[in-house]
């Protein structure tokens, strides 16, 4: 994960400095004559230096550029500046016409999607001709946003939300794929889930068995805990963080997954979401929804809008305990 | 997206326009000009107009009347608001399941709105136009508070784990907000039952609401004394405001003549009382059905044979003896349209879904085969003696055999003959089901019980006369029920089939009763 978003910001700052030089060349009059929104190159940039650009070009840049811009043919990228800032820029991205990566023999997009424990699905997708783009994965109303590698590959492991929804994946130019796994055995978790949009730090928190904040137990984004991939029997549940906060327009979740039936008692995991008060989403509302699922039943889905605190408290969290509602574990 | 900014905008825009007209003047004219009237409009609920005029407050049908005046609303864009104050079980529970499902029933998209956990709201949208119908506005607070809500007119709906309280129907007359105890006025929506809790690892499974009570007046400090190890007992109780403190006090502490301990240790919320309880081996707490969560939930025994767990039959038919109904009331005043769908929506079988899902018991009708009711007869049989003979026994059976129970259930408030609030709804529930024609049964027989106090005889006689009132007063609800379909039938067996011991309040209130037997 780590490797791939690494390699992934250095593509996309890579475009951005080409997007970038040339309109450093073209001026004022570049803006006028393309569909690019002004705001999305910031004036004052244009003014700094010119030639060591990637080293010039500041990070948050990146995310003023939409990929889907950056994916279309780029009439305007001519050679010279593309040349000096990357032959592998070059090559599979700022052509006019899409062309196949080194190892692909066709531009055909191909998506798979299998079960393995925990009921978890593996989903690969395989698109030479989309290499660095922006794609959403779409699973039962449950959607993130991430990136495709340079050879146009990406690979997640999601967990299904129900047993007949299929895997898909949606390209920057609106197109898709899309895959259905075995039927997986949901039955055995409950699950819930929320996702949004733009960007803002989110996190389940899921307390099992009673237990307090910090305490063994306390499973979230920072204490993930450990699916039972590996087959072995696991009492706690897990967390599941998906979609890249880097990719711009982000679209993120998190799954909290909780293996049911293995308790010798009823018993209860409680749930809250905490949203960070950060400089970007202070006083601003973060669009998302929310799913339940228990036992393998119907995915009840909620449309969400949070009002995130003003920006005098920045640093500071919405606590909210009852947007979820508690998971009840029934005894074996 | 677009569209959901449009509807906020939307609401924004209805929410300003609503403040700037409450002051200023309208002028209503019937369609043929003959009648006009001039004064300040205090609301419109998409159907109808309150005008503050010369003759008093007046409802006058918008469709009948056009509206000049800077301070008429913008029909087109008309978004019924409709507030909801009270209890945090309803609020965080309950609400959200009933106002989700309202939504796919009436093909709504709904959005909800969060600020914190005090306060959310829901959206509905059209489908299909995408404009916006409805906004639901939830205040988090206490059953006290939604309440006060209601009457001082910040809330439309009030949702409360209590009945209204007598004061609180007196300050309703005179603040022009009808009578909150009538039964137009409110509406059971889902059942709980306040249930004791203690830690998974203590090894005391059962106790009776005596023992309850003289545990949480400090009589009874040790486990020991209940059959456990020794050990001093910890007391975890809601916080002061809590309702269902309220009622464990009064149906079992206040009535055995004694107090709450002071060394009780108070939580803010059920799951945090229930949390405490589950990791303390020594504790017990006063928690809820619907969230019961890491503790244990104790069964309640009658101390002389009796048991009752708090089981789904049991709370619809309040053979648990600490059933909490949950219930909305609303002010004497037109709710806006979709406000009274919604309404109408939570006591249909959709609306019973949601009720099962957010954790609650229902409220539709169950049948419990006479098989299954062994224990009852048990208790009969113990109870037989003098006044009670074999022959009576013999007629009891003859009458339960081949017959199912409904979980309908009719109890009364003390002594008296009027019905508690449960019993109120039971009414209105069976005079439906009459009416739908969905009760499957040719016949069904009212049958009274009484508590064991006084003679037999008379005992006998009262249990019939109150199920023949129980029949009266569902056949006045059941208006449209084709009765050539089914009979409807009365019969009494006084005190010879107690479901708890008659030597407590509580315990008589149970055994004073009208079931319903079909065959």
């Amino acid at each position: 994960m780590v490797e791939k978003r690494r390699v992934f910001t250095i593509g996309l700052t890579l475009i951005a400095a080409a997007a970038t030089g040339h309109i450093m060349q073209s001026g004022g009059a570049f803006a006028a004559r393309t569909d690019v929104s002004p705001p999305a190159v910031k004036p004052a940039q244009t003014d700094t230096g010119h030639s060591d650009i990637v080293a010039a070009l500041p990070l948050p840049l990146v995310d003023a550029i939409s990929p889907e811009r950056l994916m279309m043919p780029v009439p305007w990228a001519e050679g010279r500046i593309v040349a000096a800032v990357s032959f592998q820029i070059e090559r599979d991205t700022l052509t006019d016409a899409p062309t196949p990566s080194f190892l692909a023999s066709s531009c055909e997009a191909t998506l798979a999607a299998s079960t393995k424990a925990g009921a978890m699905v593996d989903v690969a997708l395989s698109a030479p001709c989309n290499p660095n783009e922006r794609i959403v994965v779409k699973h039962a109303g449950l959607e993130f946003s991430d990136i495709t590698d340079r050879d146009g590959a990406y690979f997640v492991s999601v967990p299904a939300l129900n047993n007949h929804d299929a895997f898909s994946v949606t390209f920057a130019n609106g197109s898709s794929v899309q895959a259905k796994p075995v039927t997986p055995s949901l039955e055995n978790y409950d699950r819930v889930a929320i996702s949004w949009q733009g960007g803002g730090k989110m996190h389940i928190h899921a307390l099992e068995n009673g237990v307090q904040f910090g305490d063994a137990g306390h499973v979230w984004a920072g204490f993930p805990g450990t699916s039972d991939t590996a087959g072995g029997p696991v009492d706690g549940g897990f967390l599941t963080a998906l979609g890249n906060p880097d990719v711009v327009g982000p679209m993120l979740a998190e799954v909290y997954s909780f293996p049911a039936g293995r308790r010798h008692e009823d018993g209860a995991v409680r749930l809250s979401v905490e949203a960070e008060v950060t400089d970007a989403t202070c006083g601003k509302e973060i669009i998302g929804q929310t799913h339940q699922i228990s036992g393998g039943g119907v995915v009840d889905s909620t449309q969400i809008a949070l009002t995130i605190p003003a920006c005098d408290n920045i640093g500071g969290f919405l606590v909210l305990k009852n947007l979820l509602q508690d998971l009840k574990i029934a005894r074996n | 997206m677009i569209s959901v900014r449009t509807a906020f905008a939307a609401v924004l825009f209805h929410i300003i326009l609503a403040a700037s007209a409450s002051a200023q003047d309208v002028t209503l004219a019937s369609r043929d000009g003959s009648v006009e009237i001039v004064g300040t409009l205090l609301g419109y609920d998409g159907e109808f107009y309150r005008v503050d005029s010369d003759y008093g407050v007046l409802t006058v049908d918008g469709t009948g009347v056009l509206c000049a005046g800077p301070g008429c609303p913008d029909l087109e864009a008309f978004v019924a608001n409709i507030a909801i104050s009270g209890a945090g079980t309803v609020a965080n529970q309950l609400i959200p399941s009933l106002i989700e499902a309202f939504a796919r029933h009436q093909g709504y998209s709904a959005q909800r709105l969060v600020t914190s956990d005090a306060e959310y709201s829901y959206v509905l949208n059209e489908t299909d136009t995408g404009r916006t119908a409805a906004r639901f506005t939830i205040r988090v607070t206490t059953s006290d508070e939604g309440f006060a809500d209601l009457l001082s007119d910040e809330a439309d709906i009030a949702m409360s784990l209590r009945e209204v309280l007598p004061e609180e129907v007196a300050r309703g007359i005179e603040a022009g907000l009808g009578r909150l105890s009538s039964p137009a006025q409110n509406r059971v929506v889902a059942l709980d039952a306040l249930v004791p809790v203690a830690s998974p690892r203590n090894s005391v499974l059962e106790i009776s609401p005596e023992e309850l009570s003289q545990v949480f007046s400090g009589e009874i400090s040790n486990w020991r004394e209940l059959g456990g190890i020794d050990a001093p007992i910890v007391l975890h109780a809601p916080d002061q405001k809590s309702s269902i403190l309220n009622v464990f006090l009064e149906k079992i502490v206040l009535p055995a003549g004694r107090h709450l301990s002071a060394n009780v240790q108070r939580h803010a919320t059920n799951s945090d009382l229930v949390d405490a309880v589950a990791r303390d081996p020594f504790a017990i707490g006063l928690s809820t059905l619907s969230g019961p969560g890491n503790a244990r939930p104790l069964t309640l025994t009658g101390g002389c044979g009796f048991r009752s767990g708090a089981i789904p039959e049991a709370l619809k038919s309040e053979d648990y003896p600490l059933t909490t109904p949950l219930f909305l009331y609303l002010k004497g005043r037109r709710l806006p349209a979709v406000g009274r769908e919604f309404m109408r929506f939570t006591q249909t079988p959709a609306a019973q879904i949601a009720v099962l899902r957010a954790g609650f018991v229902d409220q539709g009708i169950a049948r419990t085969p006479v098989r299954r009711q062994g224990e009852r007869l048990a208790n009969a049989i113990r109870n037989a003696g003098p006044e009670i003979g074999l022959t009576e026994l013999k007629r009891l059976v003859a009458a339960l055999d081949g017959s199912r129970r409904l979980s309908v259930t009719f109890r009364f408030d003390d002594g008296a003959s009027t019905l508690d609030a449960q019993s109120r709804s039971n009414v209105i529930l069976l005079a439906r089901a009459l009416e739908t024609g969905t009760i499957g049964a040719n016949e069904l027989t009212f049958v009274g019980f009484s508590d064991g106090l006084g003679a037999a005889g008379a005992n006998k006689q009262l249990s019939r006369q109150r199920a023949a009132s129980v029949r009266e007063a569902v056949l006045q609800e059941a208006t449209t029920a084709d009765l050539g379909q089914i009979s409807l039938t009365v019969d009494g067996f006084g005190e010879a089939m107690p479901m708890a011991c008659d030597d407590t309040e509580w315990g008589r209130q149970v055994n004073r009763r009208v079931e319903i037997w079909s065959r």
